[in-house]
């Protein structure tokens, strides 16, 4: 019976001090050849130096594992030696990504899986030691001597890597409303190019209006936004699948913070309420939203969506598209400012809004238009009565 | 300080005893008025403290050393000089089972001070009956305390604890160090055994080296300074006792140890020193013990043959470069 014999490994070499990884320039050997050894094998490039890697055993070149072209970190596994008749060593295959949705998966290159030779791990005792006292999982260290075998210095810079990293205090896993609302933001960002863009609106008439009918800045700003909408539909849509939907209906959804997270209801047919109308479902949504019961149906089918942050003291920010609509108004606090009225400073309670639009639908100046088209509606609030 | 040679060294630990202690008198094989020594590290003696101190023997090393166990058996303090270490062997009854064991096989009645004195090494074309390294075969003979100064203040202050002990102690010189120089105060001094000497401190990796290797160690280590790598060079000084305590701290810093010795690597003193190592001081070690001595062949005859099996710096720096990394 023949006795065990090892594969031998094929190692980056160390060209320089400084040298971290090298580059698989060229195999002089294709897998199955017959290897000598001493004989060079494979040309690997570093920064400084090009170098001819010896054959460290003579046998079959059973493995190229790097091809030509890659970079494999100093120390790092090229290939592989057998003796003729042996068996390759265990190979552990492991894929070098997460599996992709198969819809996903078409426009992504195929990515060749990855091979690792299953083994004992090596390390000196003094580096096991340090491991040990530190709770290090060696693991998770990188070996830098000798045939990939981990030393002192090894543990001692993830000990000082793992120091600098901030102590965790609680871990919260990310789930419903927020997991929800992560997925969303993260659609919006991903996919709509946004910009942002702010108008300050003199408030003055609006203010008296709250003094006679009982709504809140948000709901007129519903209302104003039902009426700048009907006059820049291109605002009021979706872009999905390289095509832009316009919406008949008008569904401004209103953002509301609760313990769970940011909750977005809405308001149907918005542009088929009276103000008063809008501020009794407004309320009753908010009211609904606060308890969590709210329906589905009064969750989704938004066209537009209004978040304020006012009364918080905000003036200005850049909220986020809430996908798939084109366009979000943050609205700012309403505080009195010196403006200059006529050649004189007066104080005006005045308001910043600001709106993000997916570029892909509109670009600045029609965005700009719908804006102003908001700020005029919101100075003179009659109009919102009609 | 003034610099003397190594033989100078050791001739003036025998004078300083000798005037000390009246017991105390030296015996072997042309050690007297006539030959003064064949390296001469008796000249002047017989002349100072007569024939009868200084004393010439027959060509029988057998019977220098039983001579010297009965001398030291009725008080005296004999120092017996064996003109090639390698003769050694033709003593080995009288130091192995006598001079070694009297005193455990006499339950402590009689002590037996007797300090051996014999050269070891290779280097001198001599061939293979003058130039061996045989320490490591008296580290393997309870009772017996050995030591190897490598440098004329080692030699001095060493010598003279030797002839103080009440042991028997087997004093190790090398042909190649007789004539090298050393700062030696003219003050008394002695040195303790088991106090290893670190004779040039590093971080980067620790070189254990005896006798001569310890300056073929010093030689490698400033070549290696150039080249960035720090070496910690010790000379144990004592083989038995080790000064294992210093060889632990020393790895402990290091992290790494090269053990350099003349002597046949199998079951040489560094294998000794190899395993000490593992069994205290393993959790320290970043890299594995390497160890650089002789091969097992005779000392060739020819020179280049000789130079090839000894150890030497570029072997010293091979080994070093091996674990540092």
């Amino acid at each position: 019976m023949k006795g065990p014999r090892l594969a031998t490994k094929i190692l980056m070499p160390k060209l320089s001090l400084t040298m971290k990884e090298g580059t698989v320039s060229e195999w002089f050997k294709k897998e199955g050849d017959m290897v000598e050894k001493g004989e060079p094998l494979v040309e690997v490039l570093s920064e400084k130096a090009t170098y001819d890697v010896e054959a460290p055993a003579s046998g079959v070149l059973r493995k190229i594992l790097a091809p030509e072209g890659t970079d494999v970190p100093v120390a790092g596994t090229l290939g592989i030696i057998t003796a003729p008749d042996e068996e390759l060593p265990e190979i552990e295959t492991v894929a070098a990504a997460p599996k992709i949705e198969a819809e996903e998966a078409v426009a992504v290159p195929e990515k060749k899986p990855v091979e690792r030779i299953k083994e004992r791990i090596i390390a000196s005792p003094a580096a096991k030691r340090l491991a040990r006292e530190n709770g290090i999982d060696l693991n998770q260290v990188r070996g830098t001597g000798p045939e990939g075998r981990i030393v002192e210095e090894d543990v001692m810079s993830l000990i000082e890597e793992v120091k600098v990293m901030p102590q965790v205090r609680e871990v919260i896993p990310l789930t419903g409303i927020k997991k929800t609302a992560a997925e969303r933001v993260s659609l919006s960002a991903r996919t709509a190019p946004q910009s942002t863009i702010s108008m300050e609106v003199d408030m003055s008439n609006a203010v008296k209006l709250r003094e006679k009918i009982h709504v809140s800045y948000t709901d007129m700003l519903v209302k104003a936004v039902v009426k700048a909408l009907a006059e820049h539909p291109l605002i009021n849509s979706a872009l999905e699948n390289e095509k832009i939907k316009i919406f008949a209906d008008i569904n401004v959804g209103v953002a509301v913070a609760t313990e769970r997270g940011l909750i977005v209801p809405v308001i149907y047919n918005s542009d088929r309420k009276t103000l008063e109308k809008i501020a009794s479902v407004s309320k009753e949504l908010i009211e609904k939203t606060k308890q969590g019961r709210l329906t589905k149906e009064e969750l989704t089918g938004g066209t537009f969506t209004i978040t304020n942050l006012g009364m918080y003291g905000v003036d200005v920010f850049t909220p986020i598209v809430n996908p798939p609509e084109t366009a979000i108004l943050g609205v700012g606090r309403v505080v009195e400012r010196p403006v200059v009225v006529d050649g004189q400073i007066v104080a005006r309670p005045m308001m910043q809004l600001s709106l993000t639009f997916d570029h892909r639908v509109v670009d600045g100046a029609p965005a700009a238009e719908f804006l102003r088209k908001v700020k005029q509606v919101m100075e003179s609030p009659d109009t919102l009565l009609a | 300080m003034r610099q003397i040679t190594y033989r100078d060294a050791l001739r003036e630990a025998l004078r300083e005893e000798m005037l000390r202690d009246k017991t105390v008198f030296v015996l072997g094989e042309d050690v007297g008025r006539y030959w003064q020594g064949a390296f001469k590290v008796t000249k002047g003696l017989a002349e100072e403290f007569g024939d009868e101190r200084v004393r010439d023997t027959p060509i029988s090393e057998s019977a220098i050393i039983g001579v010297a166990a009965g001398a030291a058996i009725t008080g005296m303090r004999p120092i017996a000089e064996i003109m090639f270490g390698d003769l050694s062997a033709l003593a080995m009854d009288q130091i192995a089972n006598q001079v070694a064991k009297l005193r455990y096989m006499f339950g402590g009645q009689t002590k037996v001070p007797v300090v051996i004195r014999m050269p070891f090494g290779a280097g001198v074309n001599i061939a293979a009956h003058h130039s061996q390294s045989l320490e490591a075969w008296f580290m393997h003979v309870p009772g017996l305390k050995i030591v190897m100064p490598s440098f004329p203040y080692d030699a001095k202050g060493l010598l003279k604890t030797a002839i103080r002990d009440d042991s028997p102690v087997m004093f190790f010189e090398h042909k190649l160090l007789y004539s090298i120089e050393g700062p030696v105060p003219k003050e008394e001094y002695t040195i303790p055994f088991g106090v290893a000497d670190v004779k040039r401190e590093g971080k980067d990796v620790t070189i254990v080296a005896t006798l001569y290797m310890v300056h073929k160690a010093l030689a490698a280590a400033n070549t290696l300074r150039k080249e960035g790598i720090d070496v910690e060079v010790i000379d144990p000084r004592t083989l038995i006792p080790l000064d294992k305590q210093a060889i632990v701290n020393s790895v402990k810093k290091t992290s790494r140890i090269v053990i350099v010795t003349e002597d046949c690597k199998t079951a040489g003193v560094s294998a000794e020193i190899a395993a000490m190592v593992a069994e205290e001081a393993l959790d320290y070690l970043d890299a594995p013990i390497k160890r650089v001595a002789e091969p097992d062949t005779p000392i060739p005859f020819s020179p280049p043959l000789e130079q090839f099996v000894i150890p030497n710096e570029k072997s010293i720096i091979k080994a070093v470069k091996e674990i540092v990394y």
